[in-house]
């Protein structure tokens, strides 16, 4: 890369942290209400998970994965949509822009769109999803870790595994969110592409119909983030290559998304005022 | 006049039936959109269905076989729409009390929590029609209970519309703690919570350990779906209408002290 490729990239970036912390300062304006709700949020947005606490409580497996392990499959999927949510809001949001037509005000700065919505909101709240996830991320992994299910190297891999989740969904959300450009209104899309597959991938796939899993797999790649890696990790199935489709599936999908994205973006026309 | 007599007469009647039926209409204009949220919606219940059979052991738990399970969350995610989801009143209470807009509504000559919980009906009533049914038939391949006693249907009818007057008046109270609060995100969350974990929306309450399940079968949050789904699906007899009539009637009296309470709390900024 150019020197002057590297030096507008830290550019962005100090200008990123510059637009982000005054984001961040404005909302910290009210601080009680604020950390009550992400501790509430944390709390009670655990439903998925207790609803399988309560069935393996009862039944124990599965399709022979305990409480333990679809904790690992929940944490990673969480942390991944949670991590997206506080970055990428704006973007989640997006077809607000496009109704009341702030596209536009978007469109005259001078970087890449993309970056102008990112830049625009930190959604701290989101944040709530990556605690409830570490929370019981660190539950399970002590259970598993003591049990030599799974050594030090795996929690490393877990790590990844959360990285490229967290970039699959941001590209699915992408993707998505472009959609707006043509058909304006995602947000029952977003039930389909993001809310359900999200739901779907806090279990193992196996329980699926195969449809249902070729969908996670190849078509809405979120199972490819959490349920491929952490299904060999926990051996029980799959080879080495089950830790570098994530990366794969993670770059192939982000740059399709923005590829998506600049497709829409031609084609946008202003609503006018 | 009593509230009991104010809306029993017959000029409060009509009215509350015209707000019933406006809120229905006005649900009509975004059908389309709402027949792709149905669709999404039996996702979720595919989902919930594959999940449940997978931990079920064949020869099933309580009085459930694995066939009556999928027969319970079907028809629990056909009604989702008339008992949990897509309940607006909430928003439009604390809405008012924002912009100030309340003291006119309350200023009005009908009772204000009537109104509210009329115009919520009715939208409930549609989206039980034109959400509930598409999602039972999308649904209905996995396995649709039908009883073929027509009393079943009739006695799951009025468990069902109790169950939707609960939920409209447990939601039209998170919407008054606005009065206090302006904010209703934590109220939100506890009843959200409680509906759907006690509620029976995504699994029977058998499921839950036995000291929790005693609680929550007597809960109100049972009204909801657990008790509308156990008479449809001929495992508990029609007396289950009792528990739901005798709730409903407390929220009404809680609903009724408490939008009182309001009235005597309420603040107008501006001038």
């Amino acid at each position: 890369m150019s020197q002057g490729g590297i030096k507008r990239i830290i550019g962005l970036i100090r200008l990123y942290g510059l637009l982000i912390s005054g984001a961040v300062r404005a909302k910290m304006q009210y601080k009680f209400d604020f950390i009550a709700s992400i501790l509430l949020e944390t709390v009670m947005g655990a439903y998925d998970y207790m609803v399988a606490v309560a069935a393996l409580w009862r039944f124990h497996t599965i399709a022979g994965w305990n409480i333990y392990e679809v904790g690992l499959l929940y944490s990673v999927s969480k942390i991944g949509w949670g991590l997206y949510r506080a970055f990428l809001e704006e973007v989640d949001r997006f077809e607000g822009y496009i109704i009341r037509g702030d596209f536009d005000a978007i469109l005259t700065r001078p970087y890449p769109s993309l970056f102008v919505l990112a830049s625009r909101n930190f959604a701290m709240e989101r944040l709530s999803f990556v605690i409830q996830g570490t929370a019981i991320l660190v539950i399970s992994l002590r259970n598993l870790l003591g049990l030599g299910v799974l050594d030090w190297s795996g929690v490393l891999h877990l790590g990844l595994a959360i990285l490229w989740t967290t970039l699959i969904t941001c590209a699915i959300g992408i993707a998505t969110s472009a959609a707006a450009f043509i058909i304006v209104r995602v947000e029952e899309l977003q039930v389909f592409t993001q809310n359900a597959p999200g739901t779907a991938t806090l279990y193992p796939l196996e329980i699926y119909p195969t449809w249902l899993r070729n969908m996670l797999l190849y078509f809405i790649p979120l199972g490819v983030g959490n349920y491929i890696p952490v299904r060999y990790l926990l051996g029980k199935g799959g080879s080495w290559l089950n830790l570098v489709a994530p990366a794969v599936t993670a770059a192939i999908s982000l740059a399709v998304a923005v590829r998506l994205w600049h497709l829409g973006e031609v084609r946008y026309h202003s609503t006018g005022s | 006049m009593s509230f009991i007599g104010h809306v029993a007469s017959l000029g409060s009647l009509r009215k509350y039936r015209v707000l019933a039926i406006k809120g229905f209409i006005q649900n009509l204009q975004y059908s389309a959109s709402h027949l792709v949220n149905s669709v999404a919606s039996a996702i979720f219940g595919v989902l919930e269905v594959h999940f449940w059979l997978n931990v079920t052991p064949p020869q099933g738990f309580a009085d459930y076989a694995p066939i009556t399970i999928v027969h319970y969350l079907t028809f629990s995610q056909c009604i989702v729409w008339f008992t949990q989801f897509g309940i607006r009143v909430r928003n439009r209470v604390r809405d008012a009390v924002r912009s100030g807009n309340v003291a006119t509504e309350l200023m009005r000559p009908i009772d204000f929590y009537a109104y509210h919980v009329a115009t919520e009906y009715g939208s409930l009533l549609y989206g039980l029609t034109f959400r509930g049914i598409p999602v039972a038939l999308m649904l209905s391949k996995l396995g649709f209970y039908i009883p073929k006693n027509p009393a079943v249907w009739g006695w799951a009818l009025v468990a069902l519309l109790i169950g939707g007057y609960i939920a409209a008046a447990q939601w039209y109270m998170v919407g008054l703690t606005a009065f206090w609060t302006t904010e209703i995100r934590t109220a939100y969350w506890v009843i959200s919570s409680l509906s759907l974990g006690l509620g029976g929306a995504t699994f029977p309450l058998e499921v839950l350990p036995d000291w929790l399940y005693r609680i929550a079968r007597w809960s109100p949050f049972a009204c909801l779906n657990y008790n509308p789904a156990r008479i449809y699906l001929e495992l508990s007899c029609p007396k289950l209408v009792l528990p739901g009539l005798a709730w409903a009637a407390i929220v009404t009296v809680i609903a009724q002290t408490l939008t009182r309470a309001a009235r005597r709390k309420l603040e107008v900024q501006g001038g």
